[in-house]
């Protein structure tokens, strides 16, 4: 009953869909009003089943409805309710559908926003007849002012600009619903008596509650800015109204990814129980991949609204983010990767991935070729060297180059593996490599032209601004590494100066914008705390039996005992350890062991004592002769950094959209 | 040539010179930390073993012994045709089971012991390296 009804609301969904994209373009093409006024009240229709889809898929978790395959192979009646309501995103099909509903709420989002605009655009205009975007024949009368032989000025921004990127949206979302339907249906029926496999034992963590949910809703934004600009460039409506519009929304969606990623690297820390929180997996780098493009388009279209320079610049890396976007979904989807991440391994999966990837980014390729604003030179008028204009283009280049240097790292084994050349693996050392020195030039650079204005300025006026900055920076990098006694880490030594600098260099422009400041600090902040925890961190592989202690940094922890610890679907034995410092107890920490039962896995709990200044982490390893067990010890100082400067950024992100 | 057309030459050079620098410093940070897969039917045939690969394969049911003091532990990774002893000192990951799929990245000793620094056992417990194929 419940399948029938998704399955159902599913196949609405796509229809209204399929009205969404071709309708409106029908519009532009016969100039026929009424078709163009199709788009906004499809794309309700669509969000609108789609929801409903979701709230069913929900509920059948909610009431352990095995009669549904997806919700058979990943609950089980003993899993907890709060896990329950999120094991929909547990696997391939909830998370394609998780896809769709963000992009349905970025649909949602634009449409309101573009049509509180365009009202408050269509007041002032006398004689443009426009009843806004709010008004039930809202489209009716913008599109027939523009189309009337009448001299009447029509409104700004109006026209079919809106339901062209309506369209787009609805292209997007028809392709993802295809998917869903034909490779991958949530709600396709299960086998009778089927049991409930239970939710993959990794993922039953409260992190997992809201990473995926937020890390989707980042990915998919890129499609708002993306729809948008085609249309105007279709349109030529390549304005400024598109540009603080399309900023707005990249800054939201890239917040979003920041705060996706953030999560996803705390989650990795704590459960996967190595201690580390970026391993440069593949599924890692393909979120990183849309973030660094998205950082590089938030400052080109900066860029755009004050000069009204790089505008082809600009929709070329729309297009590059949410290529960037699709291409993380392939490869998390496809399961061409064997990691936490892709269980799916239907070949189809990924050649429809691929097929879609190939066939948008040819069309928007072919779009910005064909109807490209005029072109300009980077002439030395428009971008003179000392001004923020200069910095910020070249912030974009230096982004765009990190950018394909992780892509090519990520791909290179793929590329490979395809050809059937050669099974390899590129590992952690050649990010770092490659990204170290980007990472500084980029700092530098940051700093270097926080004090720059939209005005050129000569060196000598720069340096008097700057000397001190530097100075400062130097000296308490120097203080800082002397403290630390690691004299001999130039890499620490230069990336504390850059972060100091970086800092510095940002005070001076806190007044005139909050938002990129506080932005800017934050990144500074989180190369600290990278540096700074993976010089401190002390880490320890230890063989001991309760009664025995050990010592790790300034502190002993004691093995106290071992006691068994039962869980509604686990079995589990549970250490417990007293922390000592100077024979002062910290804390008491219960790292556990856990065999979850349905699927027979077995899951190290690793226990944390955080701090903003250091963490205490222990993952028990497994038990050995005489009472014995291995243990994994760390001592980790400024790991916090990392993810504060992440949210830092963040919240740097939504003040910009604000301010 | 006038001054314009020379400016360009410059810019061009300059964007030509660090192009090639940084694919020349991609390339060697690629080949330094590509490591292959090798198999162990594949690494009897490999004449210099001397640098640093992932060794895939299955752990040997019954081979997994640890040392009486400390953390190191002997065990067997096998393709169903050739073996090959490994030795790892360290925390295993949850997944690691014997009969189940491994990777090991490490370098062979002159003895012919496969000294691994890192032991990752796939999330997916049916995963098995692709080369493998169970008998």
């Amino acid at each position: 009953m419940m399948h029938l009804l998704g399955e159902m609301a599913l196949w609405s969904a796509w229809c209204f869909a399929g009205l969404q994209c071709s309708l409106p373009i029908i519009g532009v093409l016969k100039r026929n009003p009424y078709c163009l006024a199709v788009a906004r009240p499809a794309a309700c229709a669509q969000s609108i089943c789609v929801w409903v889809a979701f709230a069913l898929l929900v509920s059948a978790f909610i009431t352990n409805d095995f009669s549904i395959a997806y919700v058979a192979e990943n609950s089980h009646a003993t899993l907890p309710l709060f896990y329950r309501m999120m094991a929909l995103w547990g696997a391939h099909e909830g998370s394609v559908l998780l896809w769709i509903i963000s992009l349905s709420v970025w649909t949602m989002i634009y449409t309101y926003v573009a049509a509180s605009q365009l009202s408050r655009a269509a007041l002032p205009s006398p004689g443009g007849g426009g009843l806004g975007w709010g008004d039930q024949n809202h489209q009716t009368s913008n599109v027939s002012t523009n189309l009337s032989p009448h001299p009447n000025p029509p409104p700004p921004g109006g026209g079919s600009a809106v339901p062209l990127a309506l369209a787009i949206l609805g292209m997007i979302s028809f392709a993802f619903l295809s998917f869903l339907l034909f490779t991958s249906d949530p709600f396709a029926s299960a086998m009778i008596g089927m049991q409930g496999q239970d939710l993959n034992p990794l993922l039953q963590d409260p992190g997992f509650m809201i990473h995926p949910p937020i890390l989707y809703v980042g990915y998919v934004g890129f499609a708002v800015p993306f729809a948008m600009t085609e249309a105007a460039l279709l349109t030529g409506k390549l304005d400024e109204r598109w540009a603080t519009l399309a900023y707005r929304f990249t800054l939201a969606t890239w917040s979003f990814l920041t705060l996706g990623i953030v999560l996803g690297s705390w989650w990795a820390y704590r459960v996967l129980g190595w201690g580390g929180f970026w391993f440069w997996d593949p599924v890692e780098n393909a979120s990183l991949l849309p973030w660094l493009a998205g950082v590089a388009l938030i400052h080109v279209l900066a860029l755009v609204r004050r000069r009204k320079v790089a505008i082809r610049w600009a929709s070329l890396l729309t297009m590059v983010c949410f290529a960037l976007s699709l291409l993380g979904t392939f490869l998390v989807r496809s399961g061409v990767l064997v990691s936490v991440h892709a269980f799916a391994n239907d070949p189809r999966r990924g050649l429809f991935l691929l097929l879609l990837l190939a066939v948008f980014t040819m069309l928007t390729l072919i779009i910005n070729w064909v109807y490209a604003p005029e072109s300009f030179s980077f002439s030395k008028i428009a971008f003179p060297k000392m001004t923020r204009a200069t910095g910020l283009l070249l912030n974009s280049v230096c982004l765009i180059v990190a950018m394909l240097t992780v892509l090519l790292g990520t791909l290179y084994p793929l590329i490979l593996d395809a050809l059937h050349l050669n099974a390899v693996s590129v590992g952690a050392p050649y990010f770092n490599m490659v990204m170290t020195p980007l990472v500084f030039i980029v700092m530098g650079l940051m700093g270097f032209y926080m004090l720059c204005s939209w005005e050129a300025l000569t060196f000598k006026q720069w340096w008097k601004k700057a000397w001190q900055k530097i100075v400062v920076s130097i000296g308490s990098a120097c203080l800082l590494v002397w403290y630390i006694g690691d004299s001999s880490d130039l890499t620490l030594f230069l990336g504390l100066a850059l972060s100091f600098w970086a800092i510095l260099s940002v005070f001076w422009a806190f007044r005139l914008s909050f938002g990129a400041s506080v932005a800017h600090i934050g990144f500074a902040i989180l190369i600290v705390g990278i540096l700074l925890s993976s010089v401190l961190t002390e880490e320890k592989d230890v063989r001991l039996r309760p009664g025995l202690a050990t010592t790790l940094g300034p502190y002993q922890f004691f093995f106290v005992e071992v006691v068994v610890q039962n869980g509604p679907n686990y079995r589990g034995i549970r250490a417990v350890f007293d922390v000592l410092k100077n024979k002062h107890v910290v804390t008491q920490l219960h790292p556990e062991k856990r065999i979850y039962t349905v699927r027979n896995t077995v899951m190290t709990k690793v226990d944390i004592h955080p701090g903003l200044f250091r963490d205490l982490y222990i993952a028990l390893g497994e038990p050995l002769p005489h009472e014995d067990w291995s243990l994994r010890i760390y001592y980790k100082p400024f790991i916090r950094w990392v993810w504060l400067g992440g949210l830092l950024m963040m919240l740097g992100g939504l003040c910009a959209i604000l301010i | 040539m006038n001054r314009i057309h020379k400016h360009r030459l410059y810019y061009l050079i300059i964007a030509a010179i660090s192009m090639t620098c940084a694919a020349g410093l991609i390339l060697y940070a690629l080949k330094k930390n590509i490591n292959a897969f090798v198999t162990p039917s594949q690494l009897i045939h490999l004449s210099s073993v001397d640098y640093h690969f992932n060794l895939g394969g299955v752990v040997k049911k019954g081979s997994v012994s640890h040392d009486r003091e400390g953390l190191g532990m002997h065990f067997i990774v096998t393709d169903f045709k050739q073996t090959i002893p490994v030795y790892y000192e360290g925390i295993l990951p949850d997944l690691f089971r014997e009969g189940k799929g491994v990777i090991a990245t490490g370098h062979m000793n002159e003895h012919g012991l496969f000294i691994a620094e890192t032991v990752l056992a796939k999330h997916d417990e049916n995963y098995t390296p692709k080369m493998v194929q169970q008998p």
